[in-house]
């Protein structure tokens, strides 16, 4: 009885650490903010700029779609070709930046995933080299590089073309390796032996039996090389300048929204151009969260 | 006897397998790093120039080197600036992360949510964050809370305040599901022996937890140090191109200083190149020995 007593204290008191109660209250307070910012950014998406501007915090009026509209009729680029000036609208921008994170992401999370096979299945000097090249590159800091790569794109007219971009996702020398490296490695290689046993080639095994049992992971990477290179705006600002993404279209809306032809700042069109390009991002975060934020480990995929 | 077929030996060892998987990567790594690397090398011993439309390169020996260390004044608010979200990095973000990431770990109240919620800042573009937090800044912050107005962005020391309060909001995000990874793989009989012993939730953390994953916070801090000179921290979602000097990290100086009169000049590429370069040799070691260091020296799971 007296033990029960105090294992129903001790349940009590764990409850109520302040270690659980402060820490609580902080992210509370952190989600508080986030989720005020973000309500508050769309409700004023849907409001007028001179209601906006007497009133930053009231809430709109109605359901006014308007600034949505304009944006896509005002967020546009232009760049120079031959002697004329060529306008890229958004749609455009949405198609660039689904090429530029698909493709990319795609070619990238491929390659990684088959070299670090290489290296964990075909033992010997180069596998092993590859595997130490990897871990210097990561564990070196080079900063400032962009100019010689701007430099060497010119030189090789890869600049400002999809190849010049896509050339360089065939890489291997990111932390994805490690994690593929090790996947891979968990992998019983009987399953390899049978087929091989029955006659399928090296590439075979590779393709029907290994990458299938590496699915998982190979969309997590996948998702997370898409997100991250679809907000990404300043490698496609300088190396495709004539393919704007959607997030550079922002960046210069938001920075330089005269080139646009504006020469009013929109507050709540602003915004609006924000909630655009964040609504495809979040609904794949919505739909892939457990994915995205599975333990993703050197192991591969846990939990 | 026939001679033993060289290429059905190879194609049966897996060999030509290989070699067509990691030829393209391979080659991609000699251009993109090895010959960028190399490129900026050679870059920041040269001087670009265009004279009557046509583009001249000559030898300048340590001419961009002297121009970025002559200029001491930017360069002492670069490495300040540097070194400060460094800091913040170090002293705010990653011990709150990790006390975050314990709570979850613990699964106490909402933790599910929590996560989903100091995750979330990394799914979003920067410049998204940015318009929606300098609008906030501007027409709630300065308008209605701050009465009379201080026009926050327009004087250094109060936008320096709100930019950091910005990198702390999306700072958490990118270390959570490393410290969560750590932490899921830590022994559950010693921290249940802890439990027992009747530990409190801080000693438990203190000396089982953080000892448990030193080796993540010592890469975490590694990764922050050798990205004090690429650090941007917003600066270019939020002011473009035109942040002030006082305001300025050494990545966002490097990036912005490709362009001229809004346009990427191959003519900068030389001082670009120098000052990379120039951060390279200073941070590289210290990232290096720092790590050793800390390793060496750290809390031991013993």
């Amino acid at each position: 009885m007296e033990k029960t007593m105090e294992r129903k204290k001790y349940k009590v008191k764990r409850k109520i650490s302040a270690y659980e109660i402060v820490i609580g209250c902080v992210l509370a307070l952190y989600s508080f903010i986030l989720i005020f910012l973000f309500g508050w950014a769309f409700l004023s998406s849907l409001r007028n700029h001179g209601a906006f501007r007497s009133d930053a915090l009231a809430f709109p009026e109605g359901l006014k779609w308007k600034n949505y509209t304009d944006v896509f009729k005002t967020l546009k680029l232009s760049y120079i070709e031959g002697r004329s000036k060529v306008w890229v609208k958004l749609d455009t921008m949405f198609l660039n930046s689904l090429i530029y994170a698909g493709v990319g992401g795609l070619i990238q999370t491929f390659f990684t995933a088959a070299v670090a096979y290489c290296c964990a299945r075909y033992k010997g000097f180069t596998s092993s080299l590859l595997r130490n090249v990897v871990i210097v590159t990561l564990i070196i800091p080079v900063v400032g590089t962009m100019p010689s790569l701007l430099d060497i794109l010119h030189n090789m007219k890869l600049h400002d073309t999809w190849m010049g971009i896509f050339v360089q996702r065939v890489s291997f020398c990111t932390t994805y390796f490690l994690i593929f490296y090790a996947a891979f490695g968990a992998i019983s290689w009987e399953y390899a032996e049978s087929a091989f046993i029955d006659g399928a080639s090296h590439s075979r095994v590779f393709f029907q039996i290994m990458l299938p049992l590496v699915k998982t992971l190979l969309i997590t990477v996948f998702i997370l090389l898409f997100v991250q290179y679809w907000n990404d705006y300043q490698n496609p600002w300088m190396l495709i300048p004539s393919m704007p993404t959607a997030a550079r279209g922002l960046y210069h809306y938001l920075n330089d929204p005269i080139s646009m032809g504006m020469n009013d700042e929109n507050v709540p069109r602003q915004i609006a151009a924000g909630v655009i390009i964040f609504v495809p991002i979040f609904t794949i975060f919505v739909i892939f969260r457990d994915k995205i934020m599975g333990n993703l480990t050197e192991g591969g995929i846990k939990g | 006897m026939a001679k033993p077929n060289v290429f059905a030996k190879m194609k049966q060892k897996g060999t030509l397998f290989y070699w067509a998987i990691v030829i393209l990567p391979i080659l991609n790594y000699l251009v993109f790093f090895i010959g960028v690397n190399f490129n900026s090398i050679v870059l920041a011993f040269k001087d670009v120039y265009i004279l009557k439309g046509e583009k001249h390169i000559d030898w300048v020996k340590f001419d961009n080197f002297k121009t970025i260390l002559r200029d001491s004044q930017v360069l002492e608010y670069l490495v300040k600036n540097s070194m400060m979200y460094f800091a913040v990095t170090v002293c705010v973000i990653i011990p709150l992360t990790l006390l975050f990431s314990y709570y979850i770990f613990k699964k106490y109240f909402a933790s599910g949510f929590f996560k989903v919620m100091i995750f979330m800042p990394s799914v979003i573009c920067s410049m998204v964050l940015a318009i929606f937090y300098l609008n906030f800044t501007n027409e709630i912050l300065d308008k209605i809370i701050f009465k009379p107005r201080i026009a926050l962005m327009k004087k250094d020391e109060y936008a320096t305040a709100v930019m950091i309060a910005l990198f702390i909001i999306g700072g958490f995000s990118s270390n959570i599901l490393l410290f969560l990874n750590a932490m899921s793989q830590m022994s559950l009989s010693v921290l249940e022996a802890a439990r027992i012993d009747g530990a409190s939730e801080i000693r438990t953390f203190w000396s089982v937890v953080l000892p448990s994953i030193w080796g993540t916070i010592v890469e975490m801090i590694v990764i922050a140090m050798a990205g004090i000179a690429t650090q941007q921290a917003n600066l270019q979602a939020m002011f473009g191109n035109e942040a002030r000097n006082k305001m300025r990290t050494v990545g966002y100086h490097i990036f912005v200083s490709i362009f001229t009169d809004g346009f990427e000049s191959e003519t900068n590429y030389p001082y670009c190149s120098a000052f990379g370069l120039l951060a390279t040799l200073v941070i590289a070691p210290c990232t290096l020995i720092s790590r050793y260091l800390m390793r060496k020296f750290g809390p031991s799971e013993e």
